[in-house]
């Protein structure tokens, strides 16, 4: 009995977890749906009809927005903390994630052009903003990997710094782009805080690409755990550290790429949620990457529904704040909390 | 004679300096090897050379009559395993997990541990004296029993040949003759070759069976602990006035 708590009891916490997350997300909003009628409702579209009972108002609402919206939030929350997962365990460094890395400046940067040449050739380029923010993303990985790299070495440490030098090139550039934008850089601005309120097309193709994504990194838990000893031991070990960092950069650049494209930049995600899973899972990545994913998707959606839904709670006002505000004021009291609390087993 | 690791007047630069200049080494099996000389000296380098973690700019290292460099990390793996000086303590990895590690270069990509695995890493833990530990994490762990708990995973890796890199830098006195007592029993009992790198003279004299003195990034003398532990040429090494002297059981030792 003990055992089985020990082993399937975090599991079912995060299942547990993950599916309120989806409930409330779903149910809580400017209108607020009972419980019973959005479950009723999710599970209506499941098998595929329509349920007689509901409101059909409730009904749109939660079938057009909420759901979309809340499963955005699952993939880019799951795609972000696993992104921040390996980037730390690859780079040894319990800062990186996509932001000091510059894939997410990049990936803004890209989304910055598209939005400037929405305007100055046509508007229909207003598309493209997630393809470009993607291939930006992708971009400054080889920028940040190759500027690392000297005599065929990629030193660890350097990684970092290039990508701390990248990101604030990036930032620059997009602050270029918006000055030329003048007074039509809102949308700038508001993409570069990030928000779950788009609507996209491709969401179901990225979400399946997150999955096989994920997929192809777990495979590569055991070496992820190694490589955390240090790359002399994981070499002697046997583990091809050279190829397996460069290749885990790359699909993992991806990854964080496909999210940051569809939202934006939402902070914070990438690094509490890998660390708050390590202080209560341990380092083993066997554990740690399921973890992450249940916990950054549930998180991410939950954070996007306090966003929404607080300021009317509390101020009586119509608004929302960027989802990023609500994961770094969620977080960062949280990661602390959990720092003290295990400061035993603290990591690095 | 077997030779196993051949290295032929290698030379390994850092940032344009030389660090190692004409070294030729041949480990044999069977052998039980300490390298010793002073900070600086190149001793590290030499083993990390030899174990193809470091690329030569000179010379060639051969493992096996094949370039070191020519194997996948998973094949030398399974042949040679090494222990770095400073094995990272920060991690809360379970001791039994370390010691898993050591079967990594068994598992295929898509396998779980085999009953084998697990077998092999409890004679390993076992062997060495942590099983008790088995569930403490990492970080609990004195440095004595961290050092332990690495050899069992280069144990569990089943290799025959091992590389240690100052295995018994700063441990007290009865984790040093503990851990060269080990190393002594895998030499002569189950056959596997020994090379460490040591700034223990003693140690170094009482059970290596050859010796290599490093200086400045050259071997000045190798040979039996007789040969090589002399006042006069260690004195000339080390900078530092030297007298050999002899222990009870005819193995010299020194006095600075």
């Amino acid at each position: 009995m003990e055992e089985l708590k020990r082993r399937y009891g975090g599991v079912l916490i995060l299942v547990g977890m993950l599916a309120a997350s989806f409930a409330v997300s779903t149910s809580l909003g400017s209108v607020t749906v009972p419980l019973g009628d959005t479950l009723r409702i999710v599970a209506s579209r499941i098998v595929g009809r329509v349920p007689a009972c509901v409101d059909s108002s409730h009904y749109s609402i939660i079938v057009k927005i909420r759901i979309p919206r809340a499963f955005l939030g699952m993939v880019t929350g799951a795609a972000l903390s696993v992104s921040g997962l390996v980037f730390q365990a690859l780079l040894r460094n319990p800062l990186a994630d996509p932001y000091t890395l510059g894939i997410s400046a990049g990936a803004s940067f890209g989304a910055g052009v598209a939005i400037f040449l929405s305007y100055l050739l046509r508007p229909n380029f207003r598309g493209l903003v997630p393809l470009f923010a993607f291939i930006c993303g992708v971009a400054t990985v080889f920028i940040v990997y190759g500027l690392a790299r000297t005599k065929g070495r990629v030193h660890v440490l350097t990684i970092i710094l290039s990508g701390v030098v990248t990101s604030y090139l990036f930032s620059s550039g997009l602050v270029l782009v918006m000055s030329l934008l003048g007074d039509r850089s809102h949308e700038i601005v508001f993409w570069l805080m990030g928000s779950l309120a788009g609507y996209h097309r491709i969401l179901p193709y990225a979400a399946c690409a997150v999955v096989i994504l994920i997929g192809v990194i777990s495979v590569f838990y055991r070496d992820l755990d190694i490589l955390s000893l240090g790359d002399e031991q994981a070499k002697s070990l046997g583990v091809n550290t050279e190829v397996v960092r460069l290749f885990l950069f790359f699909i993992t650049s991806l990854l964080t790429s496909i999210a940051v494209s569809m939202t934006g930049t939402i902070g914070f995600v990438g690094l509490i949620v890998p660390h708050s899973m390590r202080l209560l899972f341990g380092p083993k990545h066997k554990r740690l990457i399921p973890a992450t994913v249940a916990c950054g998707a549930a998180f991410l959606p939950l954070s996007d529904t306090l966003a929404r839904t607080l300021p009317s709670a509390l101020f009586g006002v119509g608004m929302e704040v960027p989802v990023g505000v609500v994961t770094a004021l969620i977080g960062s009291p949280f990661f602390v909390f959990l720092l003290i609390r295990g400061k035993r087993r603290a990591w690095f | 004679m077997n030779t196993l690791i051949e290295a032929k007047r290698i030379g390994v630069e850092y940032d344009g300096e030389y660090v190692l200049r004409g070294v030729s080494v041949g480990i044999e099996k069977g052998d039980f090897i300490s390298i010793l000389g002073p900070n600086g000296s190149g001793k590290t380098t030499l083993i990390r050379a030899l174990l193809g973690l470091v690329g030569v700019r000179e010379g060639t290292v051969r493992f096996l009559d094949r370039p070191v460099t020519d194997y996948r990390p998973r094949e030398l793996a399974r042949r040679v395993s090494f222990l770095p000086q400073n094995p990272p303590v920060t991690l809360p990895f379970l001791v039994r997990d370390i010691v898993m590690m050591g079967r990594f270069p068994y598992l295929g990509r898509f396998e779980i541990e085999r009953e084998k695995d697990v077998a092999a890493a409890e004679h390993a833990m076992d062997i060495m004296g942590v099983k008790k530990l088995a569930g403490r994490h990492l970080t609990e762990l004195s440095g004595g029993e961290v050092k332990r708990v690495f050899i069992a995973q280069a144990v569990a890796q089943e290799s025959d040949i091992l590389f240690l890199d100052e295995p018994t830098a700063s441990l007290d006195i009865s984790y040093q003759v503990g851990i060269f007592e080990m190393l002594e029993t895998f030499n002569a009992k189950m056959g596997k070759t020994v090379v460490l790198v040591t700034h223990d003279i003693n140690h170094a004299a009482r059970y290596a069976r050859r010796i290599l003195l490093l200086k400045e990034g050259k071997v000045v003398h190798e040979g039996s602990a007789e040969e090589v532990v002399q006042g006069e040429e260690l004195s000339r090494v080390f900078d530092i006035r030297i007298t050999v002297e002899r222990d009870r059981h005819g193995k010299p030792f020194v006095i600075a």
